[in-house]
């Protein structure tokens, strides 16, 4: 599939009405991003005297997709941390009508210049900053942290959850997708999950707003060290702000193939970071369930995206990829931290 | 002639990811393209181990099926005991891995038993686990982050 210029062109015309000498260009579709279609075009315009030049990102949703997503949820995300000090593009327009593209999507600011690719952080001249890198990373999660969804009026977006009910929910939610997309047993993973429900983690102090994905992809960053804007909100949630943390320190990120999280930093440096920025501990034991849960969370996705690869509903290779990659390093993730590795 | 299977389906793959194989691209197209080629890489390494890493694994679960079946009692003890005394008919990996599957599931079932019974079966616990272990490492892939 592929985004039509002109029609998005007559969808802007329907956006600003007061806009002339409308165009579209430089259309082109972004690797990766498998939850929904991603392009980057140019928009130009005429407003009165001025002429606007933009460059923006349409998410579309896709025929199938790696993760079930809300768009309306995620759009909410970008609008309401626009306005903290977390980094994240401007957010200007939802259409949930499939009449423009064919399909409900949404429009946003792009911001030019800089890399998303986890690898590239573990290559110079990025690897010669990736301790000020994880610095920036971990403080801007532990900002997250902090943020008072109900401040941010993203209470009346995000489903609503008893705080004592955050573990089971997350559980819930993906142990079904496992089972429903997993296609052959999976000893590991139902032994993680039989520990999980036998030890539940204490409630966080008070909820908090979970990115979902927040790792090292999921943000652009520069050469020098510095994140520019946290991406990918497709996940966000309310929850205990320690299941994001444990999911950036998630075994599988370690792009470096090191000790490093996310290719950054060590373990211990990266909890430090959040804490400080968060302005509260991180209890070992209750990071320590979420780091686990999160091997259930990541086994789901990964085969689910196989599933429908193999499916036919979706066939970018992204899809492919982490099925046969990342599937079994989950698994020994799950190990390590179970401590069944030598 | 004898074309070796895997050497081609590489070459295939490495036509994919330096575009040899389908010409200039750009962008997306180079990207899916590069990355389908990783796949087909992936996919080639998996299949050259595929039936020795299966008949192994089915061979290590009869194996720890058949000491465990005296031990746990009940009907599980005879689908242990039916399973241990399985065998591989064919080498074809699909049927192979049709086998695997019912022998895993059969695995879940006694590591619920296991842990039910505590330390009373705590020595078949070690042993699954160690199975759990070597089951990754037979699918290690090369490229894996971990």
């Amino acid at each position: 599939m592929a985004l039509d210029a002109q029609a998005f062109a007559e969808y802007v015309a329907h956006k600003l009405p007061d806009a002339s000498g409308i165009e579209v260009a430089a259309v082109s579709r972004i690797h990766g991003g498998a939850s929904r279609e991603t392009y980057r075009l140019r928009l130009s315009y005429a407003r009165g005297d001025e002429r606007v030049d933009r460059p923006l990102i349409v998410r579309k949703d896709p025929p199938a997709s790696l993760i079930d997503t809300d768009r309306e949820v995620e759009f909410a995300a970008y609008r309401a941390f626009r306005r903290t000090r977390v980094p994240v593009p401007e957010a200007l327009w939802l259409e949930n009508d499939s009449k423009w593209l064919g399909g409900a999507f949404f429009v946003m600011q792009e911001i030019e210049g800089f890399e998303a690719s986890p690898q590239l952080v573990t290559q110079p001249p990025y690897s010669d900053h990736a301790s000020k890198l994880g610095e920036h990373k971990w403080t801007i999660l532990g900002e997250i942290a902090l943020a008072d969804p109900f401040e941010l009026g993203l209470d009346r977006a995000l489903e609503p959850v008893e705080p004592a009910d955050c573990w089971r929910r997350e559980l819930d939610y993906w142990v079904a997708k496992l089972d429903r997309d997993a296609g052959s047993p999976q000893p590991i993973m139902q032994a993680v999950i039989r520990r999980l429900r036998r030890n539940p983690p204490p409630p966080p102090g008070r909820l908090g707003v979970v990115h979902g994905d927040y790792r090292t992809g999921n943000f652009l960053y520069d050469s020098e060290g510095a994140v520019h804007a946290v991406l990918d909100w497709e996940m966000v949630h309310l929850g205990d702000p320690l299941e994001d943390l444990a999911w950036s320190l998630n075994r599988v990120f370690h792009w470096a193939r090191d000790e490093r999280a996310g290719g950054l930093l060590p373990r211990a440096e990266a909890i430090a970071i959040w804490e400080r920025s968060a302005g509260r501990k991180a209890d070992p034991a209750a990071l320590r369930w979420w780091e686990l849960f999160n091997t259930v969370k990541g086994q789901a996705i990964w085969l689910a995206a196989g599933k429908e690869f193999i499916a036919g509903d979706n066939r970018d290779p992204v899809l492919a990829i982490p099925g046969l990659i990342m599937a079994n390093s989950q698994d020994r993730a799950a190990l390590e931290l179970l401590g069944k590795l030598a | 002639m004898n074309l070796d299977l895997l050497e081609m389906l590489g070459s295939g793959a490495n036509g994919m990811i330096d575009s040899s194989l389908l010409g200039p691209l750009e962008g997306y197209q180079a990207a899916s393209a590069a990355a389908f080629g990783m796949t087909l890489m992936m996919l080639g390494e998996q299949l050259d181990r595929a039936v020795e890493n299966l008949c192994d694994e089915n061979a290590a679960l009869r194996e720890l099926f058949g000491r465990a079946a005296p031990s746990v009692g009940g009907t599980l003890a005879d689908r242990l005991e039916r399973a241990a005394a399985g065998r591989d008919e064919t080498l074809r990996i699909s049927a192979l891995k049709t086998v695997n599957d019912g022998l895993r599931a059969l695995l879940i079932d006694l590591h619920v038993r296991v842990e039910e019974a505590g330390g009373e079966l705590a020595d078949f616990e070690t042993a699954i686990w160690s199975e759990l272990v070597r089951s990754t490492e037979r699918r290690q892939v090369a490229v894996a982050p971990f």
